[in-house]
């Protein structure tokens, strides 16, 4: 079992280091038009590759620097020498570089200095060491899209022969939903005022995970060009399967009544799990996605609906432990989605020739539809001679802003990537430095 | 008493936690005691010593003092500091000395925490007052850690109380003004060290 958890942990730290390009972050987060996008949108699978430049290369790890080295971020530590440990980590500031993991943090955030508890005979009140309410519902859970298909960790384009036809087999490894959640009494409670007296409250620690193989196959093509029309229509389609290897999904309840006066009792913890592993169960499912694409003079605009149609079984297990600790339930269960539950990715592109070089402007959008999530970029890149320089912003679970810079070679190519967010909690804008390096054939 | 820890845990994972992280309990102990408690009137035929506040009905005879075991403490506590401000008020004829002390006590020393047995005097202070005038005495004391008095707090709560010692042939009144308590802890003293 130990095996397992190490080895999602490291699956995990791989999902989160390939959800972006550098190139991208740069760009504030900006997906653009091409087969990079094809998983999106996929009539961008016969539209020209370097129609805006090349692709993304492979990302640098460098969250691991401060993962492993930096006392303030790495829980190594507490292994290797306690007391630097116990003198600098900070849960902070090591919660934000793991999910930030292809990003070197140039200034870990910081965890509040002091935390006061004002206790009366009228009960007990929480602020920061400034007087100010703790805002707690920044610590709640990241939402992903999770009624699609989750987009592959890895893909191979195997050569079909056929223009336009696109036949990839990759692998996935998605984690979400990583974070606690308060019940809205605890949150209310704790920020504004008093505990108040005879009341449950709980406390959830939710993470999912999901891994696997994934197949598409699709086709696009360019539409007959339009007598008098100067542009270029793309339609295409595509099915994506997968088959699932893992799969967690755990919710851990901590809860605690307070007695008449408002003072907290013993805190009680269950836990409910579904899980897939090797040789415990496996998963399936596949989609229909739809797109279209327009290459008009110097710009393009693609609108992608993906998961149109779509079905995922997973064959698991469930446990279920309750407040003492007791297994309730460990029996095979069964986790479906199906049904309609598109989601939509609009975006564009302009290129404009400059004095001596070009600017590329862009913007996407993605929405689930239901509105559950959503979110969208901006972002330009300059480009001279080998030169780019990158600019970007975009709201993405928070608001992002990217700088970048790169530079290109014939079959090679190197970016570097600035990027900002804000940490959770303490809302301090937290600066990332993001490298990768990428081979053109 | 493990009843604050979902509190902290809440709160540390919440909020964020890191070395520096100090929890500060801000206790009005003021509010804990009852009114009728909290002021009084004292004949006072040459000597008299005063408990306050008053656990066994009987303010002359020393006591368990003020149980405070509903507070958000930890195993480990890294700072404690107290102030309390008591009011007298001259209301007879003759001239008196007033002097006081505070105390603290482990939970367990319920019958006496002013025999200096398992208690501590942590202050102590002194005035004359002449018949018809007030004034206040205020004791204050900060431990740090290591200091010896800290092994009286635990994690299950500790006893506070006050001695107010006057000579002379007059009447008095006092009432208490102010008594907090400020505790300090940091998260991370609760990591066991290890060899290194």
């Amino acid at each position: 079992m130990r095996r397992i958890l190490l080895l999602g942990l490291v699956f995990f730290m791989f999902g989160l280091s390939a959800a972006q390009s550098v190139r991208s972050l740069g760009m504030g987060g900006l997906l653009l038009p091409g087969p990079d996008a094809a998983d999106l949108n996929p009539a961008y699978a016969a539209y020209p590759a370097n129609r805006y430049g090349d692709g993304a290369g492979f990302t640098l790890p460098l969250g691991l620097v401060n993962l492993t080295l930096r006392p303030s971020v790495s829980p190594f530590y507490y292994f290797k020498d306690r007391k630097i440990f116990k003198d600098n980590f900070d849960a902070l500031a090591f919660y934000d570089q793991l999910i930030h993991f292809n990003e070197f943090i140039i200034n870990p955030p910081s965890s509040p200095e002091e935390i006061v508890f004002h206790v009366s005979a009228d009960g007990l009140t929480i602020t920061d060491g400034a007087g100010k309410p703790l805002r707690l519902n920044r610590f709640f859970p990241q939402t992903a899209p999770s009624a699609s298909l989750p987009a592959p960790l890895f893909q191979f384009h195997i050569p079909s022969g056929i223009p336009g036809l696109r036949i990839a087999l990759g692998g996935f490894l998605q984690s979400a939903g990583f974070g606690l959640t308060p019940d809205d009494q605890l949150v209310s409670d704790l920020a504004s005022g008093n505990l108040k007296p005879n009341t449950l409250y709980t406390l959830h620690a939710t993470g999912s995970l999901r891994g696997g193989a994934t197949a598409s196959i699709g086709f696009s093509t360019p539409l007959p060009s339009i007598p008098g029309f100067n542009g270029h229509i793309y339609t295409g389609g595509q099915i994506r399967s997968f088959y699932g290897l893992l799969y967690a999904d755990t919710i851990v309840t901590a809860q605690t009544t307070t007695d008449s006066s408002g003072a907290p009792g013993p805190v009680k913890y269950s836990s409910n799990s579904f899980y897939v592993y090797p040789g415990k169960g496996q998963g399936w499912g596949t989609q229909l996605d739809l797109g279209i694409a327009l290459d008009y003079d110097k710009g393009s605009y693609g609108l992608g609906i993906s998961n149109l149609v779509g079905v995922q079984r997973w064959y698991g297990r469930r446990l279920v432990t309750d407040t003492s600790g007791n297994i309730v339930t460990d029996e095979p269960a069964t986790i479906m989605k199906s049904g309609f539950h598109p989601g939509i990715f609009m975006n564009a592109a302009y290129l404009q020739p400059t004095n001596g070089g070009e600017l590329l402007l862009g913007a996407d959008i993605r929405l689930g539809v239901g509105g559950s999530w959503a979110s969208g970029h901006v972002g330009a890149e300059y480009r001279l001679a080998i030169t780019r320089l990158r600019a970007g912003m975009g709201y993405d679970n928070g608001l992002k802003v990217g700088l970048g810079a790169g530079l290109v070679f014939p079959g090679f190519h190197a970016d570097l990537a600035l990027t900002s967010h804000s940490a959770p909690y303490t809302s301090q804008i937290v600066f990332g430095l993001a490298a990768s390096l990428g081979v053109s054939f | 008493m493990k009843h604050w820890f979902f509190l902290f845990l809440a709160t540390a994972l919440l909020a964020g936690c890191s070395a520096r992280t100090v929890f500060v309990a801000d206790v009005d102990v003021l509010s804990f005691i009852s009114a009728e408690q909290l002021e009084n009137d004292l004949v006072i035929p040459g000597s008299i010593q005063a408990f306050v506040p008053d656990a066994d009905d009987n303010l002359t005879t020393p006591d368990g003092g003020q149980l405070l075991n509903r507070l958000p403490l930890l195993e480990k506590l890294s700072a404690f500091a107290v102030q309390v401000s008591v009011e007298v008020e001259n209301t007879g004829s003759g001239t008196l000395d007033v002097s006081s002390e505070f105390r603290l006590a482990p939970v367990g020393d319920d019958k006496d925490i002013y025999d200096g047995v398992d208690d501590m005097k942590l202050a102590e202070a002194s005035f004359h007052l002449a018949p018809g005038s007030k004034d206040t005495i205020t004791l204050t004391a900060e431990l740090e850690k290591g200091d010896p008095a800290m092994r009286l707090i635990t994690n299950e709560g500790f006893r506070v109380g006050m001695k107010i010692k006057a000579l002379g042939t007059s009447t008095a009144h006092y009432k208490i003004t102010d008594f907090s308590l400020l505790l300090k802890q940091r998260p991370f003293d609760l990591i066991p060290d290890n060899g290194h």
